[in-house]
């Protein structure tokens, strides 16, 4: 057990009194000192609950628990089980203590999530360095990471090298190595070197703060399951409470039956009455579903998607930067007409202006600076490519439909990758080939999918047929969509989400370069934390922090044992409580079962909903 | 405008539902989410200035929830 809070080590004293008052008055032979003790014992453990009852009585509150628990045991004492009457007080506050030390738990580790807030920032103003608060930070401004300090605002390294440690925001141990020009991640921890970063966005827009909003906010979008609980809890206690009444009067006033006996039998009603273990053991599954997955690196934002994601049927991915690591590379240049250099070189200007991984790879490649006075009257045309006038001279650089648009007459390569076709003046030039690594866990991702049923899985891409293919085999993926426009992707996916049936969902899976529109059409749109862009986050119903796919096949096996968990505390509580107001009716129940029914249940429903909390999904 | 609130007090997961119909049913309230299991309050009104429209539900949240403290 961990440590007790003040509150209750003195619930665990009063238990432990009330409890020794309730033996001594079962071996106390004179009754009207064992009624003293009986009281004692009673009014120990009790005291707070008749207190608030009194109070919420006075607001006209008479089905709260606190008030229907002190009319059922007072109502125990009024028909002499005083035995009865002092244990059912007993266990429930007992039940109670169990309950909220194992919710204060799993707040706990949800909470322990969001202790990657950092407190301050070493702000450089001129030669000095002040510490200063986080969130008075302003973009452009320089600040210092010292080795053990976290991160405080998103950035790029000016100076340092180091080693962070993401594992607060991933879950992922390994630690990240960075150097001048990497950006830094708020939230993560410097390990061993000094740097010094240049603030990109202002604390309010800070990886840290974006991921301590979806954690804080994450209960409140509720799933379907908890809504129908809450309703059901809502007509539950009066119709309890008011067959506890017609069971007190009815039969021994028109049939005149023993008035104990059936005010016995209302008593159990009343202890049954109290809603609470079942108010409380669905929402705490998906509470405690939504902790385990932002400690695996996953920031569901409601339950509403782990409910929904449990009847995933149909799997798409985006091929670049969410299957692939996104880092693209010159693998070959195949020129006609021109040099190698000289084809590079056309190639890296006329993609210059524009931030495209493909157009940062030409660079790299090309190596020399660009001078950008050669190049004018750019137009970039999505999903084609590039115009522009170099050196005077048309020239266009793009896949093959760029070419088509121009007729000029372009060569099939069959090397697998992103083919980049150059054209001068409508004469064709020769191309280049781009390619991107696959992702060390993508194929392993697949077969875990297909692993846990779902088999229709699907890759589409805006590059070229070869690209594709070349992934989509490595990765284990038969169907796949290539040559898509940023549109065509939306559309695709309309399309899917119509062939998925019986109220199954379609899951998209990318990395939010251009895929915003997509992540927001699918069922569920799963985007990728670190590459992502800003957008593409606040369009995605989750985030995967650490870019893996393979996250998401756990969680939607996390998605499914919530849903399983959920449905048993329902049942569980639902079944256990109408069993025991049938068996009360009849006279077959005891008041002892009845606090079972209520906090026991409660108990057992909550440490149910732990179970989601273990590390392995 | 939006305010968040402490609710360290609320002991009961039925009562939080309770709250959150009553508050709900103030004029002017836009949105109101009691959150039993992260002890938190969340109350978003129409408009910005609702000073009246604030403390008309904390009053019911401190019925229930007895102290509370603004965030």
């Amino acid at each position: 057990m961990s440590r007790l809070n003040k509150k209750q080590k003195k619930t665990i004293f009063r238990i432990a009194v009330s409890t020794a008052l309730l033996v001594s008055a079962l071996l106390i032979r004179n009754d009207v000192i064992n009624l003293g003790f009986f009281i004692a014992s009673y009014l120990v453990i009790g005291y707070e609950v008749l207190i608030k009852s009194f109070k919420n009585i006075l607001h006209g509150e008479v089905f709260d628990e606190n008030f229907l628990m002190s009319i059922a045991t007072l109502g125990a004492f009024a028909i002499r089980e005083y035995p009865e009457a002092v244990a059912v007080m007993l266990f429930y506050e007992t039940g109670e203590f169990f309950q909220e030390y194992a919710v204060e738990k799993s707040r706990k580790s949800i909470t322990d999530l969001m202790d990657i807030k950092p407190d301050h920032a070493n702000l450089i103003i001129g030669n000095e360095i002040k510490t200063v608060d986080p969130e008075s930070v302003k973009i452009g401004d320089i600040i210092i990471i010292k080795p053990g300090e976290r991160v405080p605002l998103d950035g790029v390294v000016i100076e340092g090298e180091s080693a962070l440690d993401m594992s607060s925001l991933t879950g992922e141990s390994m630690p990240f190595d960075v150097k001048i020009n990497d950006t830094v991640l708020s939230g993560s921890i410097n390990t061993y070197g000094l740097l010094k970063l240049h603030v990109e966005k202002p604390y309010s827009e800070s990886t840290v703060s974006k991921i301590l909003e979806l954690i804080e906010n994450n209960s409140s979008k509720k799933a379907k399951t908890e809504r129908i609980i809450t309703r059901f809890s809502r007509f539950y206690t009066p119709v309890v409470v008011i067959s506890a009444l017609i069971l007190a009067i009815v039969p021994p006033l028109l049939l005149g039956y023993p008035w104990q006996d059936w005010i016995y039998r209302a008593l159990v009603f009343l202890v049954v009455s109290c809603p609470c273990a079942l108010v409380l053991s669905v929402p705490l599954s998906f509470f405690c579903a939504l902790g385990s997955a932002s400690k695996n690196g996953i920031l569901v934002k409601g339950g509403n998607y782990l409910e929904a994601l449990a009847k995933t049927q149909a799997v798409v991915f985006d091929k670049t930067g969410t299957l692939t690591k996104g880092i693209f590379k010159v693998t070959a240049v195949h020129p006609k007409k021109m040099s190698t250099s000289e084809l590079l070189e056309v190639a890296a200007i006329a993609e210059s202006y524009s931030d495209h991984p493909i157009s940062k790879s030409l660079k790299e490649e090309y190596m020399e600076q660009i001078e950008k006075s050669r190049i004018s009257e750019i137009k970039e045309i999505a999903g084609h490519g590039i115009k522009a006038v170099i050196d005077g001279k048309k020239v266009s650089v793009g896949n093959e439909k760029l070419m088509d648009m121009d007729s000029v007459e372009w060569h099939q390569c069959d090397l697998a990758g992103t083919i980049v076709h150059v054209a001068v003046e409508n004469e064709y030039m020769g191309h280049i080939i781009i390619s991107d690594e696959i992702k060390k866990d993508a194929a392993q991702s697949v077969n875990e999918l297909k692993r846990i049923g779902i088999t229709d899985i699907s890759m589409l891409t805006g590059d070229s047929k070869t690209a594709a293919y070349d992934i989509a085999k490595q990765a284990g993926i038969e169907d796949i969509a290539y040559s898509l426009l940023p549109h065509e992707k939306a559309e695709y996916v309309q399309r899917r989400l119509k062939s998925v049936k019986d109220n199954g969902k379609l899951v998209f899976v990318g990395d939010g370069i251009n895929d915003a529109p997509v992540l927001a059409g699918a069922d569920i749109g799963i985007s990728m934390g670190l590459l992502g862009s800003q957008s593409a986050i606040e369009a995605s119903d989750v985030v995967i922090m650490d870019d893996l796919p393979s996250k998401v096949p756990l969680l939607i096996r996390l998605s499914k044992k919530t849903m399983r968990i959920a449905k048993q505390n329902m049942a569980f509580a639902i079944s256990v409580k109408l069993i025991v107001l049938v068996a009360g009716a009849l006279g077959m129940a005891s008041l002892w079962i009845a606090v079972f029914a209520d906090v026991g249940v409660s108990v057992l429903a909550v440490l149910n909903a732990m179970r989601l909390l273990k590390k392995k999904i | 405008m939006k305010r968040v609130y402490r609710i360290d007090k609320l002991d009961c997961p039925a009562c939080a539902d309770k709250i959150e119909r009553k508050v709900f049913k103030i004029k002017g309230i836009k949105e109101v989410n009691i959150n039993y299991l992260m002890k938190k309050a969340t109350i978003e009104t129409d408009s910005a200035d609702n000073e009246e429209i604030f403390d008309n539900a904390e009053k019911i949240i401190r019925l229930y929830a007895g102290d509370i403290e603004k965030e």
